[in-house]
């Protein structure tokens, strides 16, 4: 598994979802990432140029605590790219 | 007809474990599991792509010298005056094709937060976060808004037509946030619009997903609750039967003849319900991905899978299905999934996908002008009509056979000069469509800071090529735009604009640290916790 014995940390954050739904998500997908609920933090994050919509939105988070990217939409080769280059720092 | 996680399958790939599904009740005979193989994969055939053949190859017979790849003309889906033809000319030369869009926009459905969309050729149904919103099309080309059911809604099945001429319908929902129980209710329709309820069943343990009607039965997807079924009296009132299962995650269905087609994790089960209120399992289909919506039609069934776009299954005289083909897209994600006799739609999150049953590309339509974010999720088509449900509304759609176009396509939706700093972006137009795309100006909303280069250039079919973008702070308070002015006939997409972030922004952007009020995340409630770690933070909601 991908960056698993490195830095990084993942967590899905969702606004209070039906927590059945949640385990049947988890069975689904086999995500082992813990999926938490939000404590009011979607309000607060910025809306860049390009982001219209609080979800999916997603963070990232460089090892200084200074976010470093805010997207909506996932690009995988973009977000391994910029987690790597975080890790490096 | 969508299913749909919104939490990204591209952190899964990254970051996540998946878990090997149990194995389900089914015959021992190693033939009833059929699992796809990478080198089945068909990338999108652009034109011009020597691939253009969305079968698995066959390298048997290597004797015979390739056939060479298609070119000019030859491209078209017409070539040779064949089927598929325009209304009318001018007619492309030795094609029946002519210039024009072939998938238009016509109108809309009001709908809010739409996930789920149906039809039966005479309503269609959008299904969302506000309930289910029902528009006549007896007009086609003049959609109206007849009718709003229920507070919130996820999942829609079309049931029986009585013969006093009402259609019944049936919503379900899981539950979340605002759905504190979830249920699965049904109502009729009449050909005024007027709508009343004849069922509804509340069960807070029941993950009510998606449904289908036949044979006289209603089949409800249930998560690990298992395939529900119910039996339908003469109004259409269904009666609980029984619960087939075990499954691990059963979302979506559809029904060929005698023979009900279940997406369940990252499986097909296919059922026989040759006996419809006893449904018993054939077979087991490995798709090595997360299906998001399912539709079979005739002797095919037709999987939407996410990033790995389109899957396509031939049904077997037996009712089983042997993989046959994949369609990926150039970009987004397949979300949901129409057949109909002459086409196959996609919505692929980002834009609607027209095929035709040789997996070709034959158009694509953005429902909402960039730079806005489209957030296609469900997909429904009768006859030559597509209804496209976007998070904000219900689009109305037609298929125009015979049309062709140039088709433009960019690498991002997003240009970011991190910090605000002078320097250089690049990112690729391409041109996925069958004519010449003509950009006649790339440029931007603010030129006294951005220089773009090329300015004008013309793509021929399946081409591309790097437009760079070039920033000299500050940039002024307008909103930023890359704009790309063409001959692409979607007025959504021309000029196409892409967001260039080059500013501050309020709120906690890029550069800015997280607060304590994100310290929830840490075990022990301190953000400090969490120094030193890259953090990946996905928000998401799951309809």
């Amino acid at each position: 598994m991908p960056y698993l014995d490195d830095d990084v940390l993942v967590f899905g954050i969702h606004q209070g979802e039906n927590p059945n739904l949640l385990l049947a998500f988890q069975a689904q997908t086999g995500v082992t990432f813990p999926l938490v609920a939000d404590q009011g933090t979607q309000w607060q994050l910025a809306y860049p140029e390009g982001v219209g919509y609080p979800y999916p939105r997603d963070v990232i988070v460089g090892k200084d605590g200074t976010v470093r990217s805010i997207r909506n939409s996932f690009d995988v080769d973009e977000m391994t790219s910029l987690v790597e280059e975080l890790l490096l720092e | 007809m969508s299913a749909v996680r919104l939490l990204s399958f591209a952190l899964l790939l990254l970051f996540g474990c998946p878990s090997v599904p149990e194995d389900v009740p089914a015959d021992d005979d190693d033939d009833s599991t059929v699992a796809i193989d990478d080198d089945d994969v068909t990338e999108d055939p652009t034109p011009g792509d020597d691939d253009d053949d969305s079968s698995v190859s066959d390298d048997d017979d290597a004797t015979e010298p390739p056939t060479p790849a298609p070119t000019g003309m030859e491209i078209l889906p017409c070539f040779g005056g064949e089927e598929g033809c325009a209304d009318e000319g001018p007619f492309l030369d030795e094609t029946c094709c002519a210039a024009g869009d072939n998938i238009e926009h016509i109108g809309n459905v009001n709908g809010a937060e739409v996930v789920d969309v149906e039809t039966d050729g005479r309503w269609v149904w959008a299904c969302g976060g506000f309930g289910a919103a029902v528009g006549d099309i007896s007009v086609s080309s003049s959609p109206v808004d007849s009718a709003w059911v229920s507070d919130r809604c996820q999942r829609i099945a079309v049931g029986p037509l009585l013969p006093d001429g009402r259609r019944v319908f049936y919503l379900a929902h899981h539950g979340d946030s605002f759905v504190t129980s979830a249920f699965l209710g049904g109502w009729t329709i009449d050909a005024t619009g007027g709508v009343e309820p004849i069922y509804l069943e509340e069960h807070p343990e029941v993950l009510f997903e998606g449904m289908r009607v036949a044979l006289g039965h209603l089949y409800v997807a249930a998560h690990d609750g298992g395939l529900r079924v119910y039996s339908l009296d003469d109004e259409g009132v269904p009666s609980f039967v029984r619960v087939v299962g075990p499954f691990e995650n059963a979302r979506k269905v559809d029904v060929v003849g005698d023979r009900l087609y279940l997406i369940d994790s990252q499986d097909v089960q296919v059922l026989d319900i040759s006996d419809p209120g006893d449904p018993q399992l054939l077979q087991t289909v490995d798709l090595s991905g997360v299906p998001r919506d399912i539709d079979g039609l005739d002797d095919r069934v037709y999987v939407a899978l996410g990033a790995q776009g389109l899957v396509v299954f031939q049904i077997q005289v037996d009712g089983t299905l042997q993989f046959e083909a994949n369609w990926q897209p150039s970009e987004g994600s397949t979300q949901a999934v129409a057949a109909t006799p002459s086409h196959i739609v996609l919505v692929n999150w980002s834009h609607v996908a027209l095929l035709d049953h040789e997996l070709r590309l034959i158009g694509t339509e953005r429902v909402t002008p960039t730079p806005n974010f489209e957030q296609d999720l469900g997909i429904a088509a009768h006859n030559d009509l597509v209804f496209a449900g976007e998070w904000e509304d219900l689009y109305v759609l037609q298929v125009r056979p015979g049309y062709v176009a140039p088709d433009i396509e960019v690498t991002e939706d997003l240009i970011v000069f991190a910090g605000a700093e002078a320097g250089s972006q690049t990112i690729e137009v391409g041109n996925r469509g069958f004519l010449d795309l003509e950009v006649s100006s790339a440029d931007t909303t603010a030129p006294e800071a951005f220089t773009v280069s090329p300015s004008s250039f013309t793509l021929e079919p399946g081409e591309a090529t790097s437009v760079t973008v070039s920033f000299e702070p500050p940039a002024p308070a307008v909103p930023l735009r890359l704009q790309l002015a063409s001959n692409e006939p979607d007025s959504t997409q021309n000029p196409l604009q892409i967001p260039i972030a080059a500013s501050e922004v309020g709120g906690i952007g890029v550069g800015d640290p997280l607060t304590e009020d994100w310290s929830f995340l840490a075990p022990g409630g301190d953000l400090s916790e969490l120094d030193g770690k890259v953090l990946v933070l996905a928000y998401f909601a799951l309809f």
